[in-house]
């Protein structure tokens, strides 16, 4: 399957993020609209969450005790895939970062080989920093499912989001319809 | 003397237990009926995208307060998917709600025609 002329320009992306950004305000939803220095393709969605997991992610024992998380969530153009990427950070209350490892078990994906290619580290295309990464091997198959969508980051976020813990409000469905 | 006078008591008692029990029987029968109340059932109607494959059948009553999560989890049983593929449904063929979204609340949106159309599709893990 020729995969090439399915991928997301630039400015579909940038303008499907303008619109979620307009959308989240109107609802008072925390998305921020980010804009890398010096870079091409340099704006970005991002938003904070925190969250409380009662399993606890910093010891391999099973002892369970209350954590609160917080989740540094970008959305982000790749050039290279040309697609959008979701990944994110997610530091605990001492500041100490999640490994890999943590999150792979927090997402429930700990016993399974795809593991490796659905969360890893990769550097962000904006900040050139190490973040965890939904991989986008697979987002040009997913997206051309939405064709009919009048704004395909969200519908392709609104299916990807909750596999990390990102649940997108039915508010946005509005913006796809 | 005590034996006729305990008779009559232990008659009264055992009416009003009779009685009582009737009462909570009839609660009983009040509450099941307020359950099927609460047991609303939702039409929903599963369509394939993309490469899923069909369903044979496609209409389905579902519990109205069930989350839409319980519904991915069962169509993945209904098709023998592997644990590294994922479904993921759709309203409107463009979002897909989030899985602790109750089924009811969905159907309040985007039902048409008395119907909530769930369009389904199968992916690999990213990979």
């Amino acid at each position: 399957m020729d995969s090439m002329h399915l991928s997301m320009s630039w400015d579909t992306f940038l303008k499907d993020i303008k619109e979620m950004k307009a959308h989240s305000d109107s609802i008072d939803d925390d998305w921020l609209l980010n804009q890398g220095r010096n870079h091409e393709y340099g704006a970005y969605l991002s938003k904070k969450l925190v969250n409380c997991f009662s399993t606890s992610l910093s010891t391999d024992t099973p002892e369970k005790s209350d954590s609160l998380i917080t989740f540094d969530y970008h959305v982000v153009y790749n050039p290279s895939y040309g697609c959008p990427v979701l990944c994110f950070n997610a530091w605990e209350m001492n500041g100490s970062l999640l490994t890999i490892e943590q999150c792979w078990k927090q997402f429930n994906l700990a016993n399974f080989d795809y593991k490796y290619h659905t969360l890893t580290q990769m550097e962000h295309p904006v900040l050139m920093k190490p973040f965890i990464t939904l991989h986008p091997c697979k987002t040009t198959e997913l997206v051309q499912l939405f064709a009919n969508s009048k704004n395909v980051v969200v519908s392709w976020l609104s299916t990807v989001g909750p596999v990390v813990g990102l649940n997108i409000s039915s508010h946005y469905a509005k913006l796809t319809n | 003397m005590s034996g006729t006078e305990n008779e009559p008591e232990s008659d009264v008692n055992e009416s009003s237990n009779f009685s009582l029990h009737n009462v909570s029987q009839s609660l009983d029968n009040d509450f099941d009926s307020l359950k099927k109340i609460d047991k609303q059932k939702i039409d929903i109607l599963l369509k394939p995208t993309g490469n899923a494959p069909i369903m044979k059948r496609r209409k389905w009553a579902v519990d109205a307060e069930k989350p839409l999560g319980w519904i991915v989890e069962f169509v993945k049983k209904y098709l023998k998917l592997e644990p590294h593929e994922r479904v993921f449904l759709y309203v409107n063929q463009t979002f897909a709600p989030s899985p602790d979204q109750i089924v009811k609340n969905l159907y309040d949106c985007y039902n048409t025609d008395g119907k909530l159309i769930l369009h389904y599709c199968k992916t690999q893990a990213w990979g």
